[in-house]
């Protein structure tokens, strides 16, 4: 059941549960956290660094870690994409909401203002679009007896 | 002919808004104003018609006709969904960013191109169930 839910929710509430509590323990304690961007939150906070092969060391940020989890959920869209049930039809609709969501929150949120919003934005308007064409497309394929 | 039928169709009320909205510049008193002289019913009840109202009124007309295209399942209206897509997250940015697009003519505009959407996969995904997908004679 819980499959059925838009799973880029999770990655646009890891975004703004960061967003509006970071500042608060992220920050020195002479900054005041109303000062703390939220761009500087997700691209300054070095989750860890790994010294590659190259010796070049690669940092993963907050913001990187924020996108991950946005692609991963993607994926998952695509894959639930495929099924052809009723339910389906309930979870796009979902689907565009979440996107409504996203796209309000951007354009009017000064917290959401930043290029990692733009993007989690532009994914969830992929799910839309890529969720009811492969679903179309499978659909079609789908012989369905007493569905 | 057909890959002009896959156009969302609702972008001609946005777009025949916009023209008046840049050439007469106070949109909403171009709404309210009458169209046409008020209609005495037989009723004995006054009918106003505004320029709003003929502009939702046409809406709905089109989108009767996009509900209608939505029953095809050919490639072509997998575009067809995609474009209306656009259309309304351009209708929903003009509404918040546009000062010409905030009333609520065009407010009701965009849930329309919002239900064209919805409802437009919704169908195609209903109807493509029952289709067993013989490829189309060409």
């Amino acid at each position: 059941m819980i499959l059925n839910l838009p799973w880029i929710i999770v990655a646009f509430l890891f975004y703004n549960g960061v967003a509006l509590f970071a500042g608060y323990w992220g920050s020195a304690p002479d900054v005041s956290p109303a000062d703390v961007s939220p761009a500087d939150i997700f691209q300054k906070t070095e989750l860890f660094s790994i010294v590659m092969l190259s010796e070049i060391a690669w940092v993963f940020t907050l913001g990187d870690c924020v996108l991950l989890v946005a692609l991963l959920a993607l994926f998952v869209e695509i894959l639930k994409a495929t099924q052809t049930r009723s339910l389906a039809i309930l979870d796009h609709g979902l689907s565009v909401v979440v996107f409504i969501i996203c796209l309000i929150e951007f354009l009017l949120v000064d917290i959401a203002g930043t290029s990692l919003f733009f993007f989690i934005t532009v994914i969830a308007l992929i799910d839309v679009i890529a969720g009811f064409s492969v679903g179309i497309r499978a659909a079609k394929r789908d012989f369905n007896v007493g569905g | 002919m057909q890959l002009a039928l896959s156009l969302p169709l609702l972008i001609i009320p946005v777009l025949f808004y916009f023209i008046i909205a840049f050439y007469s510049g106070d949109m909403q008193s171009v709404l309210d104003s009458a169209l046409i002289a008020d209609v005495i019913l037989r009723s004995g009840g006054i009918w106003k018609l505004t320029v709003g109202d003929v502009f939702i009124l046409l809406t709905l007309l089109i989108l009767f006709v996009e509900v209608l295209k939505a029953t095809r399942v050919s490639t072509v209206s997998l575009i067809d969904h995609g474009l209306s897509t656009l259309l309304f997250v351009g209708c929903l940015i003009s509404f918040i960013v546009v000062k010409e697009a905030s009333t609520s003519t065009f407010f009701l505009i965009t849930v329309m191109t919002l239900f064209d959407v919805i409802a437009g996969f919704s169908i195609s995904l209903r109807a493509a169930r029952r289709d067993i997908g013989f490829p189309a004679p060409t």
